[in-house]
């Protein structure tokens, strides 16, 4: 009997340890959870400020056109308007006008085509995309026609004349 | 885990670091690199956690929604007493209207960090 009740008290230790055993792993599991928490933990510190950002001012584009001379009454030519951008980024050109002068001279330009929309100096967009560097003295240039019409009278005689030529262009979209 | 096991510390319900940035040259469709200093007086390192920016518009009719700021995505650390960088591109939309031409906008940054 006696080892019985050993054998029983035995077991019932084991029972009791293996109570404790569980018991004791759950809180130090616990623990390790609660260490683990402790070992991430981090102070919260919070920062402010200020800052700016400053947008680019706006030049008028640069243009320059070649004067006429030498015309007589039914004579047709062209001269080149070259456009400059004095700014650090491209222009989109978006339509050109002219101005003539009836009696001597009549000025007529054909719409800018769609690959002379980027000025970037006379290049293309697709050399500045490739990663060129761009330069704010490059030239987009383009030719506008004049004629003298046959009418003319002697007043148009040996009379130099600049065309007035308006470029308009924007920026983005 | 990481992330959500913070506390603030009582102490110091101010800011405990300054945060400035820069940035110049924005035309529409453009974007320039925005430089952000962090400048900690803390003892300890400290690992930006977030960093983020209210625009302010310069004029009404230039609205600030026509500016963005790049998420801020790294984990800049900056040393005790000391002061980091971090560059995130700062971009204009490319409908941004004349109104926007040669104005400054302000920008004030909030940000978390931990340590």
């Amino acid at each position: 009997m006696s080892k019985h009740a050993v054998v029983v008290e035995d077991g019932q230790r084991t029972k009791r340890i293996g109570r404790r055993l569980k018991v004791g792993a759950g809180i130090f599991g616990g623990m390790m959870a609660i260490g683990t928490g402790v070992a991430v933990a981090a102070w919260l510190v919070t920062g402010s400020g200020t800052g700016s950002v400053g947008t680019a001012s706006i030049q008028n584009l640069g243009i320059a056109v070649d004067a006429v001379t030498g015309y007589y009454p039914g004579l047709s030519g062209q001269t080149t308007v070259r456009v400059s951008n004095p700014n650090g980024y491209p222009v989109a050109l978006t339509s050109v006008n002219v101005t003539s002068e009836p009696a001597c001279y009549v000025v007529t330009v054909d719409p800018l085509p769609a690959n002379a929309s980027v000025v970037a100096g006379a290049r293309a967009a697709a050399w500045e995309n490739s990663g060129n560097t761009w330069h704010a003295d490059d030239r987009y240039s383009f030719p506008i026609n004049i004629s003298m019409p046959a009418s003319s009278g002697p007043s148009c005689s040996a009379t130099t004349f600049t065309p007035t030529v308006t470029v308009n262009g924007q920026v983005g979209s | 885990m990481l992330a959500l096991v913070a506390w603030a510390r009582p102490s110091e319900a101010a800011t405990n670091y300054k945060v400035t940035g820069s940035a110049s040259g924005l035309y529409p469709g453009a974007s320039v690199p925005m430089v952000i200093t962090i400048t900690s007086s803390e003892t300890k390192p400290i690992t930006v956690q977030t960093l983020n920016a209210l625009i302010t518009s310069p004029v009404a009719g230039c609205k600030a929604s026509y500016f963005t700021l790049a998420p801020y995505k790294t984990k800049l650390v900056v040393k005790a007493k000391s002061s980091g960088t971090v560059t995130l591109p700062m971009a204009m939309a490319k409908t941004a209207p004349q109104a926007c031409v040669a104005r400054t906008l302000t920008l004030t940054f909030v940000s978390t960090a931990t340590y």
